[in-house]
């Protein structure tokens, strides 16, 4: 791993249109502004591993039976 | 062999003739599943808005999904252009969007959709990728029946 030591207002790049400028620091808290083409998704690290557990959930506790959920919703609807 | 006829081994409804219109390809898979490409559609019932979407390589890898506009309203993923362009689509709009439930056990009432990671589809090429909403309103447990209002 690239190891680099920036100052407030500095910034790094990767690639040459992918800017990163740490914006804030406070405490154990830095605060960091992205610059990157739209086509390009940026998200914390914790959403995608969020995101797997869940999946993970969802495929572990599905049931047997659709049947159930959709009595569930129309009890809510009515 | 062609591929009329095909049978295909499900969790729920055990063996079901495939039609190839329920046949979706995930490129990427989905995230925690990487490695499974091929999904297919799978209704219990034409009235039941909760549908399978289940692997048609391991018949135990099935996710519920369903889609949002039947459980709430005004929710559109804000996604990157590259989770569109990677299944040929320019605009959210274009695609078919569901929402992978999870139902904690023994307790359906509690059930939750993933506003987070919503599943979009192409529904000319039949392609899919689970994105991820930048919007942060959209929560990876949203309980279903708490926002359907009677």
């Amino acid at each position: 791993m690239l190891v680099l030591a920036r100052k407030i207002n500095e910034s790094i790049m990767i690639g040459d249109d992918i800017e990163i400028v740490v914006v804030d620091i406070k405490g154990d808290q830095i605060k960091l502004g992205i610059r990157a083409p739209r086509s390009v998704s940026v998200h914390r690290a914790e959403i995608f591993k969020e995101i797997q557990e869940q999946n993970k959930k969802a495929v572990e506790s599905a049931p047997q039976s659709l049947g159930k959920l959709k009595n569930l919703l129309d009890k809510k609807k009515q | 062999m062609t591929k009329t006829g095909r049978t295909l081994e499900t969790k729920a409804l055990g063996k079901i003739t495939l039609d190839p219109e329920q046949l979706l390809s995930f490129p990427e898979g989905l995230y925690g599943f990487r490695d499974f490409h091929e999904f297919a559609l799978v209704e219990e019932s034409a009235e039941n808005p909760f549908k399978w979407l289940q692997s048609t390589s391991d018949p135990a890898l099935a996710f519920i999904v369903i889609q949002p506009e039947l459980i709430l309203s005004g929710y559109r993923p804000e996604v990157a252009r590259e989770d569109l362009q990677s299944i040929g689509l320019s605009g959210v709009d274009e695609s078919l969007v569901f929402l992978i439930v999870t139902i904690p056990e023994n307790d359906p009432e509690s059930m939750t959709a993933n506003l987070q990671g919503p599943v979009l589809i192409n529904k000319t090429t039949k392609q899919g990728r689970q994105a991820i909403s930048m919007n942060e309103k959209h929560v990876v447990r949203l309980p279903v029946l708490s926002q359907v209002d009677a």
